[in-house]
């Protein structure tokens, strides 16, 4: 066992001093070591600097607004994680409280019952096969096909308004479901599916790997759509960078630079606005030049203002030499 | 009183009962949101421990045991996942800063948590995210607990499951490096 010495005692006495829960008696005697110690002194006066600054209880700024988004977030998830455990829970634990024999029975049951459906219905997506494969799916598909209609449930279902009179009925409602899907990105389905997510109640972390994941078939319409929805709505400039930076090998697509050209006007953050402005560089159409003409003036950016008015002078003196 | 009636939210937590869980997670949501963002990056970060650890919370309630102490158990359960959460929201941090040097989505810090609670301005907050990034992950907890969050010693002690000893030898190290990060504001 090591003793402390004289210092490290102080430090702890002092931790004591500021955080503990010091009797009278303590405070006293504390006080007495500070009045024949000067090198208690030095301590608490350091101390006392860190605390002008930063006092004891200054904490990160959690506001109404924000609590209330975090208890309706927590609220959803555990709704969701009710169901899920319900089923499977509430299944198996009927199963368990049975006698062994009855157990399996239920289990055979169970198994004869699934793998029936398997054999007896046609697949409308033609099976994992063309899942791999990569194949495109004939019909339109919708993220939700994926999902089989045990899957989810309606919850939270609301009667905004009824008129008993006529009938006429306002519900929302909504759906929760927890599923599975494995797969290649390459295939529509699943990366239309990862498109919708992107617009949805998803973390910032998992946005940031569904963009990677994404960056490969960037150039399918859902999933540009979904890049542009990002790049124009979401709230982390991390999410939206990642976004504009898979945007920009697509900048030759009208709907893109569009994108682009909002996002240099509008977005707060200097490198989503670099990376749309680089992009554009490479398409001086008159609507691009009127974004370039006002972000030469406005922008907070030095290197976007600079580069921004050598394009809009190089474009006017290749204009009047031609003239 | 008190302590019974959160007995009896507990019990129909623990049966899976979502509302009562919510009941009990409300009395501390303001300092366990404010100990999660003492741990994060970003706002969205520290909201996003938040939910998970909640969850975490959720899962793990029939192993709680009722005689524990359920806020000093839910605090144990943020600061663990606010710790893996930051090292798994990292990488994406450090592709947003470098981007972005003048980002400013950021917490920012409060004097005290009262309505009348003085706002720092905008530097000293950057300044307080940039230091704090700076302390190990114990000396983290410690301040976040003790300094932040107005724990007694023991009661830290308790959450991290070390002496109180070790509490604040770590809290005066952490201590030390604010004061030099801070030396310009003193």
């Amino acid at each position: 066992m090591t003793t402390p010495t004289n210092n490290e005692r102080l430090q702890l006495l002092l931790m004591d001093y500021l955080y503990g829960e010091m009797t009278e008696r303590e405070r006293q005697a504390f006080a007495r070591e500070l009045q024949s110690s000067p090198e208690l002194q030095a301590l608490l006066r350091d101390a006392e600097r860190l605390d002008g600054t930063l006092p004891i209880g200054t904490q990160p700024r959690i506001d109404a607004e924000r609590l209330q988004g975090n208890r309706w977030m927590l609220q959803q998830t555990l709704q969701r994680e009710q169901r899920t455990a319900f089923s499977l829970q509430s299944w198996l634990q009927a199963l368990a409280q049975r006698p062994l024999t009855v157990a399996f029975q239920g289990v055979a049951m169970a198994a004869t019952f699934v793998l029936g459906m398997l054999i007896a219905t046609e697949d409308p997506r033609g099976g994992d096969a063309a899942l791999l494969a990569g194949t495109e799916p004939s019909a339109e598909l919708s993220p939700l096909q994926l999902i089989e209609s045990d899957d989810y449930e309606i919850y939270q279902l609301k009667v905004n308004s009824y008129d008993a009179a006529s009938g006429a009925i306002d519900l929302s409602f909504s759906l929760a479901s927890e599923s599975r899907v494995q797969g290649n990105v390459a295939d529509r389905e699943i990366h239309k599916l990862m498109a919708v997510a992107l617009q949805d109640d998803i973390d910032s972390a998992s946005r940031m790997d569904t963009i990677n994941a994404l960056q490969p078939v960037s150039s399918g319409t859902d999933v540009q759509d979904a890049l542009i929805y990002v790049l124009r709505n979401d709230e982390n400039p991390g999410v939206r960078y990642q976004a504009v930076q898979s945007l920009v090998a697509l900048a030759s697509v009208d709907r893109v630079r569009d994108a682009l050209r909002y996002a240099l006007s509008e977005d707060i953050n200097p490198g989503v606005r670099l990376e749309a402005f680089q992009a554009l560089t490479k398409y001086q159409d008159p609507e691009t030049l009127a974004v370039f003409r006002q972000q030469m003036e406005s922008d907070s950016n030095e290197y976007i203002r600079t580069q921004a008015r050598n394009i809009v002078e190089g474009t006017a003196d290749a204009a009047s030499s031609e003239l | 009183m008190l302590r019974e009636i959160e007995e009896e939210l507990l019990v129909a937590a623990q049966a899976g009962n979502t509302a009562a869980f919510e009941r009990l997670v409300r009395l501390l949501e303001q300092p366990m949101l404010a100990v999660a963002a003492g741990f994060a990056h970003t706002p969205d970060d520290a909201n996003d421990i938040y939910q998970d650890a909640m969850l975490a919370a959720y899962r793990a309630l029939p192993k709680f045991k009722l005689e524990s102490k359920f806020s000093t158990w839910l605090y144990k359960i943020v600061v663990n996942t606010a710790l893996s959460n930051r090292r798994k929201l990292k990488r994406a941090w450090q592709k947003l800063a470098a981007v972005q040097a003048e980002y400013q989505h950021e917490e920012e810090y409060l004097v005290g948590v009262s309505p009348e609670a003085e706002l720092l301005d905008s530097e000293l907050s950057a300044k307080i995210n940039q230091a704090m990034a700076k302390l190990t992950d114990r000396e983290r907890i410690a301040f976040v607990l003790c300094h932040q969050q107005g724990f007694k010693l023991r009661e830290a002690a308790e959450v991290m499951s070390c002496t109180e000893n070790l509490v604040k030898v770590v809290l005066f190290r952490a201590r030390a490096k604010l004061k030099v990060q801070l030396a310009d504001y003193h």
